[in-house]
């Protein structure tokens, strides 16, 4: 028996691109199809009922129809639009950034169930009450975590002893954290305070609105994104161009706030 | 082995490089203009290589025009004090059909879009500061497009004029004439109830 032509799949869209005179095609991140492209018509349009549902970021309940080439949208419910993250040009950026890392960390028709889970509750969390360094570095670490990438942060990946309470290192190529024993053997390892190392081991075993309560000092704010960062670009081998704007954003805001 | 014949095959092979062209397509374009009457070939082949040589941007306002200043920034009956922020020269067309607008425009040759490196310095944004600091403009109207990068575009813009005192309005967003309520989208339906006003 041949599969069916049309299903049903709960989706956030990570981006589109116009085709045609009024269309779009469209890629969402699904929880059972991992990333899916499908082409929707006429939603370019004024009043077309799709077109709200397939801006970037939107959450909603998608009906397709399978296609021997891309698969077709042909109806949309939108399920959650985050009014305050769309309202507040620092939460939009960060939903961007949040878009752009998953776009280039997923491949089409692999399920993602956590990874999923954990898009939308960033989004609703940066919704509900905004966006700072911790949302963001959490948002890497869990995702590197759900990508089967997340650094090793009990034992040395070097010699495999336990981690002591003292300055170690971080290792991209080794995947995890080296002890101080054996940072000279490894060049790629970069120092990690034992307070980022606590950070990090809290975030692994917390929700997000747990890991919000970590009131990070500036110097550890600036440690974590560095270290986090630099996991991420080993495993996406890319730089995020989100990355700068946000960088560029958050200058020219303190420039406005503190003028 | 190719059956078309060279003449024919480049015509395709250049037309199915413009968007929304595929290969079929651009050789069934190619029969039509073989069977097109000469005059009508002559007419597309000179109005083409007319279109680089004489369209220029407006310095004024970064439209695309024929003549710089633009016809709109040079009437003298157009309001200077309104300036309207668009993304693209085609969505000043709309605008105009309204008729209700009397303003001036300032095309931005595109929107903020960080996932595409996109940033304030790859648009026509820096050139609209002056145009405000010049004391002229009294509102500032953003119609960018009602998008995720068209807000952000108009969130930024609203975030650099802060400081220079100009009134900053956004088109409005609501229910397309002639709509079915029943089938509009909550987003919509939401900033429809959110900006209405009195009747």
């Amino acid at each position: 028996m041949s599969a069916p032509r049309d299903y049903q799949i709960e989706g956030i869209v990570l981006r589109h691109a116009a085709v045609g005179e009024r269309d779009k095609i469209v890629t969402l991140l699904t929880p059972d199809r991992g990333k899916v492209s499908a082409v929707a018509k006429s939603a370019r349009r004024p009043g077309s009922s799709l077109g709200p549902c397939l801006e970037t970021l939107s959450h909603g309940r998608y009906h397709c129809i399978s296609r021997r080439s891309t698969d077709l949208i042909v109806q949309a419910e939108s399920l959650d639009s985050f009014p305050a993250l769309m309202a507040d040009l620092w939460r939009t950026s960060c939903g961007l950034y949040v878009a752009e890392v998953i776009d280039a960390s997923t491949v089409e028709g692999a399920p993602g169930h956590a990874v999923f889970a954990l898009v939308l509750a960033v989004l609703r969390e940066i919704d509900r009450a905004g966006c700072d360094d911790t949302v963001l570095r959490y948002f890497e670490l869990r995702l590197l975590e759900a990508l089967g990438f997340c650094p090793s942060l009990r034992k040395c990946v070097h010699c495999g002893d336990l981690l002591q309470p003292v300055e170690n290192g971080l290792s991209t190529s080794l995947g995890g954290v080296v002890c101080s024993e054996c940072l000279s053997q490894c060049p790629d390892a970069r120092l990690l305070s034992v307070d980022a190392l606590k950070v990090l081991r809290f975030w692994l075993g917390c929700d997000l609105a747990t890991a919000r309560r970590v009131k990070a000092s500036e110097a550890l704010s600036i440690e974590l994104d560095e270290q986090l960062y630099r996991f991420v670009v080993h495993v996406l081998q890319r730089e995020l161009r989100s990355r700068s704007w946000l960088a560029r954003l958050r200058t020219e805001m303190l420039l406005t706030s503190n003028p | 082995m190719t059956t078309t014949v060279e003449p024919i095959a480049r015509v395709a092979r250049a037309l199915s490089k413009l968007p929304g062209i595929g290969p079929k397509s651009a050789q069934r374009l190619a029969y039509h203009l073989l069977n097109s009457p000469d005059a009508d070939i002559q007419e597309l082949a000179e109005s083409l290589v007319v279109l680089k040589s004489s369209v220029v941007v407006c310095s004024e306002c970064f439209n695309v025009t024929d003549t710089d200043p633009c016809s709109i920034c040079s009437d003298p009956h157009r309001d200077r004090a309104s300036l309207c922020v668009v993304e693209r020269p085609s969505d000043i067309a709309p605008i105009e059909r309204t008729g209700r607008f009397h303003g001036v425009y300032h095309v931005l040759h595109g929107s903020l879009s960080p996932a595409k490196g996109v940033g304030p310095d790859d648009i026509k944004l820096r050139e609209l500061t002056p145009r405000l600091r010049s004391g002229e403009v009294t509102e500032l109207i953003l119609a960018t497009n009602p998008t995720v990068e068209g807000e952000a575009t108009a969130m930024y813009i609203r975030q650099i004029v802060a400081p220079m005192g100009v009134s900053v309005t956004k088109l409005a967003r609501g229910l397309p004439y002639g709509a079915d309520l029943e089938y509009a989208d909550d987003i919509t339906l939401g900033q429809a109830i959110e900006l209405r006003q009195g009747f």
